[in-house]
């Protein structure tokens, strides 16, 4: 897929049989690649290249994909976190409804449940992990700079305090996990109570008896 | 004060047993290039906790949403069990994807290396390869795919479950109703 997408972008004459012939490896491509850089040359740098390590270069030298790496490796937390709440509030539910094979309901279900968890793991995220692993972070610190000015036994990149760091991270979301999905599962019914109330047994009003309203029901 | 808390932790007995447990060197590898590595106890935690840790998950959210009381029985079915196999699913296919995963990220570093990048750019790049790659992937594999899948095909799983007679929804749960709108509640007008 990339590849055609690619030899259409870079001008060459993309007949069937060509593409046929660049999955094959007997296809020289060594001319016809020039991934985009600041020099017009059309040499090739690195030598005989395939279809996917072009795909991997032009990413690489894009200015969206050094962007987006950057950001990655600066400040990860929040690169997962948005990744992850981004997929699961808005692509993940309309997929859901959309996809064929289940009852409208279990679909609506599924995706409130989606919208939820996301919502739910976002917020511990921010309140729990992302303050404690600052404060883990900082600990790392005042052990490596002055040993016994704190009681913080083991200094930052050791490998005991990884192993610490990741004992207690996993310790606290093993805890966490117990209440926050028994948030979601309560929160989950109560929005779909209110957004479905005609799946909730109606409940007989004032004026009329219990009688009347079974009645009314058949 | 959350450093002192942090310290104390750190110096509790439970906790520094388990951390020189995890730092015990058990066996050295050597690389087909020469390069000896140590393995320690914790990169065997490293590699089967994200495991159980999904497991335990999945299987206390689809128990706590089954005993859930606020939902009706012919929806919180359903979803127990989709919760259920888009844990199981996620975590399969993650597990399967893994070892790919760490090729093509290799990949991907050792074709960073031969790009004309400026160094101090190209450092930044590597570890946002390491961070980004693997977890773009295990996104859309767990929080994604699985649990897409996993909706239709909960339903069969129900279906097949409520043919056999292990699942009853019994008459006793309340039946579905139609809604009670300011129209029903008007007194009705006989037909005829």
């Amino acid at each position: 897929m990339t590849e055609c997408i690619l030899r259409n972008g870079k001008h060459v004459n993309s007949s069937i049989t060509n593409i046929r012939q660049s999955n094959s490896n007997n296809y020289n491509r060594g001319n016809i690649y020039n991934p985009g850089l600041n020099s017009g040359e059309k040499t090739n740098f690195t030598g005989n290249v395939n279809g996917t390590d072009k795909a991997i270069d032009s990413f690489l030298m894009s200015k969206g994909g050094q962007k987006i790496l950057k950001f990655a490796s600066l400040n990860p937390t929040f690169f997962s976190l948005a990744l992850m709440t981004a997929l699961a509030t808005t692509l993940r539910p309309a997929t859901i409804m959309v996809v064929p094979g289940a009852k409208k309901e279990d679909k609506k279900y599924a995706a409130m449940k989606s919208i939820i968890s996301a919502s739910i793991t976002l917020v511990t995220q921010g309140l729990i992990f992302y303050p404690l692993g600052k404060a883990m972070e900082k600990a790392g610190e005042k052990a490596k700079n002055a040993p016994n000015s704190t009681k913080f036994p083991h200094p930052i990149k050791t490998p005991k305090f990884q192993a610490f760091n990741y004992f207690t991270n996993n310790g606290v979301a093993f805890f966490t996990m117990i209440a926050a999905s028994l948030v979601m599962v309560k929160v989950v019914a109560k929005v779909m109570n209110k957004i479905m109330p005609s799946k909730r047994p109606s409940q007989p009003t004032k004026n009329e008896t219990g009688n009347e309203a079974q009645r009314r029901d058949k | 004060m959350k450093i002192n808390a942090l310290s104390s932790l750190a110096n509790a007995k439970f906790m520094q047993r388990s951390v020189n447990w995890a730092t015990k060197v058990t066996k050295t590898v050597v690389n087909p290039q020469g390069e000896k590595k140590l393995i320690t106890n914790y990169d065997k935690v490293q590699k089967y906790y994200p495991l159980a840790f999904s497991v335990w998950v999945g299987i206390m959210q689809s128990f706590l949403t089954y005993k859930s009381k606020d939902m009706p029985k012919e929806r919180k079915v359903p979803l127990a069990i989709n919760i259920g196999i888009g844990d199981v699913l996620g975590l399969t296919g993650s597990l399967l994807v893994n070892n790919s995963v760490n090729n093509f990220t290799q990949r991907v570093q050792n074709r960073l290396e031969k790009l004309p990048i400026e160094e101090k750019e190209k450092l930044h790049l590597k570890n946002g390869v390491k961070t980004a790659i693997p977890f773009f992937i295990s996104a859309f594999m767990f929080k994604y795919a699985a649990q897409v899948i996993a909706t239709p095909l909960a339903n069969t799983v129900n279906k097949y479950l409520e043919k056999k007679g292990i699942i009853k929804y019994s008459k006793k749960d309340p039946p579905i109703k139609i809604e009670e709108t300011a129209l029903s509640s008007l007194p009705k007008v006989p037909k005829n």
